[in-house]
């Protein structure tokens, strides 16, 4: 009984917070099956895609190291950085947006990064698509992702 | 006494009106010879022509002209057909009057002097446009209104009125890269008008040798004149072709074109080219493998598990 009680206490641990887990897909978004990148995805029928990802805080940094290494790392894929906000989670939690676009096969495409940061986890907010789709649930998308639970 | 005064008096007067009939006789028996000389020269060509022209002045008239001959129908080798320049001798008798005694008018070039163009352009074309572009460029010579003088694998030389050499030159350059362009402007004014001079000179000469050969005594004496009209007939048909070449080179402007293959590009193209957009380099990566796939590589894969 007290191996059956480990097991599940540790299975517990091992899981990431699924907080987000409740958090409800913006009007017009069907809600996909998690998979080993994110931990809640939601996509549109015109194939706008938010997503969160959990991750631990490994290497251990502040929300100013993290968003640095996401801007990096988009800046080195070739996005064009349009602007970097400051949002807050519903938690209350500070982070970054990172709102970039790209063109792929001749069409623009638009990706939001949003990146909170807490001692213990990295959790990235992402949102895309085409950009002529993304304008138009760009409200729905800001709002979901403010809403995550970075906590 | 008086009978034998009056009858010598008759005598003298009716000897002399024989003597002036026999005079008026003899001059027309030799003007009657005269036309029959030429008409033994069987030459073919301009001498007889030119003898079977009518004499356009009267006899005194041609004796007075032909002074610079220095005599008349007696020397009749005299005459030099060489011109003189007027400008060189304006006083020089002969070369410089008309038949007339009169001084020739001058030569009216009008206001405008008479230029000579040639412009030399240098082209780089695409090798495999070579030719391409000499037909091009025979074209538009054509379509000004000029003609092709020659071409070879590289170069063309094209005729073109001069007044539209300008609009030639202008659509011919846009066939490719001008490397080199020139053109110079010859002005043949003065050279012009010295043939227009000469050949007065010469038509003159002529008109005079062919009186002289009208009024020729003798067959010797016109043989000697009808060679001397056709050396002067042969320098007049070379004056007029000369100014017939200078009137067509300053009509027709000279446009030659060097063509050249243009080299393989080993550079980069001049133009500005915006450089490719290439990811930064990264001298270090954060061990961190979730954050390489962030992006939208990752989030529209919507099939992955």
């Amino acid at each position: 009984m007290k191996t059956l009680a480990a097991a599940f206490l540790a299975m517990a641990l091992s899981l990431p917070a699924f907080a987000c887990t409740t958090m409800a897909p913006p009007p017009g978004f069907a809600r996909l099956d998690p998979n080993d990148d994110y931990a809640w995805r939601a996509t549109s029928a015109e194939g706008v895609v938010i997503a969160v990802r959990k991750n631990k805080n490994r290497p251990a940094g502040n929300l100013e190291f993290w968003a640095s290494a996401v801007r990096y790392e988009l800046d080195r894929k070739g996005y064009e950085r349009d602007a970097i906000d400051q949002v807050r989670s519903a938690d209350g939690i500070d982070g970054r947006r990172l709102r970039y676009h790209t063109v792929r096969q001749g069409r623009p495409f638009v990706l939001w990064a949003t990146v909170y940061v807490t001692d213990k986890k990295v959790t990235v907010v992402e949102a895309g698509g085409d950009a002529a789709h993304f304008d138009r649930v760009q409200p729905s998308v800001d709002q979901a992702s403010r809403s995550v639970e970075a906590g | 006494m008086r009978r034998t005064i009056a009858l010598h008096a008759w005598m003298c007067v009716l000897m002399t009106a024989l003597a002036i009939w026999l005079i008026g006789c003899a001059a027309e028996q030799i003007r009657e010879t005269a036309p029959t000389t030429p008409q033994q020269d069987t030459r073919p060509g301009q001498s007889t022509t030119r003898a079977k022209d009518p004499p356009q002045a009267s006899a005194p008239a041609a004796l007075a002209a032909g002074a610079t001959t220095g005599a008349g129908m007696a020397a009749p080798a005299a005459p030099n057909p060489a011109p003189v320049k007027p400008s060189a001798s304006p006083a020089s008798p002969g070369q410089a009057k008309s038949s007339d005694g009169k001084d020739a008018p001058p030569v009216d070039l009008g206001s405008r002097p008479m230029l000579i163009y040639e412009a030399q352009v240098g082209v780089l074309v695409d090798e495999s446009k070579l030719a391409e572009t000499i037909e091009k460029i025979i074209d538009v010579a054509e379509s000004a209104g000029g003609y092709l003088v020659g071409r070879t694998d590289q170069t063309v030389s094209v005729r073109v009125p001069s007044g539209r050499l300008r609009t030639a030159l202008a659509d011919i350059e846009p066939l490719g890269t001008v490397t080199r362009r020139s053109v110079t402007a010859q002005d043949v004014s003065d050279q012009f008008h010295d043939l227009e001079v000469r050949l007065k000179s010469l038509e003159a000469v002529r008109e005079r040798l062919s009186q002289f050969l009208s009024r020729a005594s003798n067959m010797s004496e016109a043989m000697t004149i009808a060679a001397q009209l056709d050396q002067v007939a042969q320098q007049i048909d070379q004056v007029k072709g000369q100014m017939q070449l200078l009137r067509t080179r300053a009509a027709y402007s000279l446009i030659q074109v060097q063509l050249q293959p243009r080299p393989r590009t080993l550079v980069a193209d001049p133009a500005p080219q915006p450089p490719p957009k290439t990811p930064d380099p990264r001298p270090a990566t954060l061990p961190v493998e979730w954050l390489h796939r962030v992006g939208l590589d990752s989030l529209t894969r919507l099939d992955a598990p």
